[in-house]
């Protein structure tokens, strides 16, 4: 077999290499694919780990929960303002005393030296030195020098009656202060009431240490407020409890009974004696009731612990 | 001394009759006699005391009997009183401590809201005040701690 024609043995080799070559060029190309392939999957893992981290962080922000942030902030705010806003009754008290006293002064001293002076003489020397041997003297002297006296005193006392009626005036600006409530109702109906005042805790707590002054004035018309409120909504006998907390007074109340409108009455009932009172207008003090809600008012750790 | 001859504060009214300012202003809103300015003349405290069941002098001529525990022995004289009163009907709580030092105040109340937990006697909120009411099985036991032949589970209250 010289004629240069292959041979079909060689024929088929030739066919072999062709088969052997193409073999191997497919599995170089299978091998680059699979590595893309490889690649493109790794980048689809991570994109979809992306995914799911935005969708978590997205659901997250769509359910934002403030509440324990919000209660203990409120709280921390309405505590700050009203201990401000009695530091401003003290200094304001201060005053309402200072000229009270001036009138009482000089009211007295108009008695001592005016038309009353003999009547104030008499009166005092009764006290002091008549009064005490009135139970020596025969009942027919005693009833008539009683007599005397209590035309004396009845004369005294109008005309004080006179010169005392209404608050002492006191030079000042106005100032702006609030009485903050809550009320809890969980089912709907009133169950407890919270009110905190503008004043000390211890113009009530240490009371019988003190005069009468505006803060303790301020606490008697809350109160005021308040029953008159509970007379209308009930409970029956309700009572105030009072104490202090943070410095300032506060009044608790049990609402077991009342009806459910006993906010809206104590809010008007409040604006109508708040805004009522003449040593409150004399001392140029406006008092803005403000209902709050009820978790507003108790210590974080409360909550924490009703949690 | 021409003082006198002016309306009482409201402190002034209160520690009269031996109530808190706030008492008293719940009082006058009770009894339709809350005056323009609080202030309080002694016509109208007698009022408001008799509204309000407030008395005085229920200690008078009362003796304290001698215990080994201090404070005991107030207590038990007060709960003597208490089972006396309170036999014919529901009394005022504060009555009952009325006109005693600070320290016996604080422990005879202490001791009647012990009492009211352990149902031997019952405190209730009223137009009147806060009262106090025990039925017959609670006055005898009042009488048994009074005489000091029971405890009524007031250990606690005498060990600060």
């Amino acid at each position: 077999m010289t004629t240069g024609r292959p041979s079909v043995g060689q024929a088929l080799e030739q066919v072999a290499a062709w088969k052997a070559a193409q073999l191997d060029e497919n599995r170089t190309k299978i091998a680059e694919v699979d590595t893309e392939l490889s690649k493109l999957q790794a980048t689809l893992a991570n994109l979809q780990e992306q995914l799911a981290s935005l969708q978590q962080a997205r659901e997250q922000l769509g359910t934002l929960d403030l509440s324990d942030g919000l209660i203990t902030r409120s709280y921390e705010a309405i505590f700050d303002a009203l201990r401000h806003q009695a530091g401003e009754v003290v200094q304001r008290a201060s005053a309402t005393a200072a000229a009270e006293r001036a009138r009482r002064d000089q009211v007295f001293a108009e008695i001592q030296t005016g038309e009353l002076a003999p009547l104030a003489a008499e009166y005092t020397q009764f006290k002091e030195q008549v009064a005490p041997t009135l139970a020596a003297l025969p009942e027919s002297y005693r009833g008539a020098i009683q007599q005397h006296h209590q035309g004396i005193t009845e004369k005294l006392r109008s005309f004080l009656a006179t010169r005392f009626a209404g608050p002492a005036d006191v030079d000042a600006a106005p100032i702006e202060v609030e009485v903050v409530f809550g009320v809890d109702a969980p089912e709907g109906t009133p169950e407890v009431l919270i009110c905190v005042l503008p004043i000390t805790d211890v113009t009530f707590t240490h009371w019988n240490e003190r005069d009468t002054d505006l803060s303790t004035l301020i606490g008697a018309r809350v109160a005021q407020s308040i029953y008159e409120t509970t007379k209308r909504t009930g409970p029956a006998g309700a009572q105030a409890i009072r104490g202090g907390h943070q410095g300032l007074l506060a009044m608790e109340v049990d609402l077991d009974g009342a009806s459910a409108d006993f906010a809206t009455v104590l809010q008007d009932t409040m604006k109508a004696v708040l805004g009522g009172a003449p040593e409150l207008a004399a001392a140029k003090v406006s008092i803005t009731p403000r209902q709050v809600d009820f978790d507003y008012l108790l210590p974080p750790e409360a909550e924490d612990e009703e949690a | 001394m021409l003082d006198e001859l002016l309306p009482m504060t409201l402190s002034q009214g209160a520690a009269r009759v031996g109530v808190e300012p706030l008492e008293i202003v719940r009082l006058m809103v009770g009894s339709d006699l809350v005056s323009p300015d609080l202030t309080v003349s002694p016509a109208q405290l007698d009022k408001l005391a008799e509204a309000g069941g407030i008395e005085s002098g229920w200690w008078e001529g009362v003796a304290i009997p001698a215990d080994t525990v201090a404070g005991r022995g107030v207590v038990r004289a007060a709960l003597g009183i208490l089972a006396a009163r309170a036999a014919s009907g529901p009394v005022r709580m504060d009555n009952l401590w009325r006109g005693r030092p600070l320290d016996d105040q604080d422990l005879i109340e202490q001791a009647v809201e012990t009492l009211d937990e352990a149902g031997t006697l019952q405190i209730v909120n009223a137009p009147a005040g806060v009262q106090v009411m025990v039925e017959a099985d609670g006055i005898q036991q009042l009488q048994a701690i009074a005489a000091g032949t029971e405890s009524g589970g007031l250990d606690e209250i005498f060990q600060d």
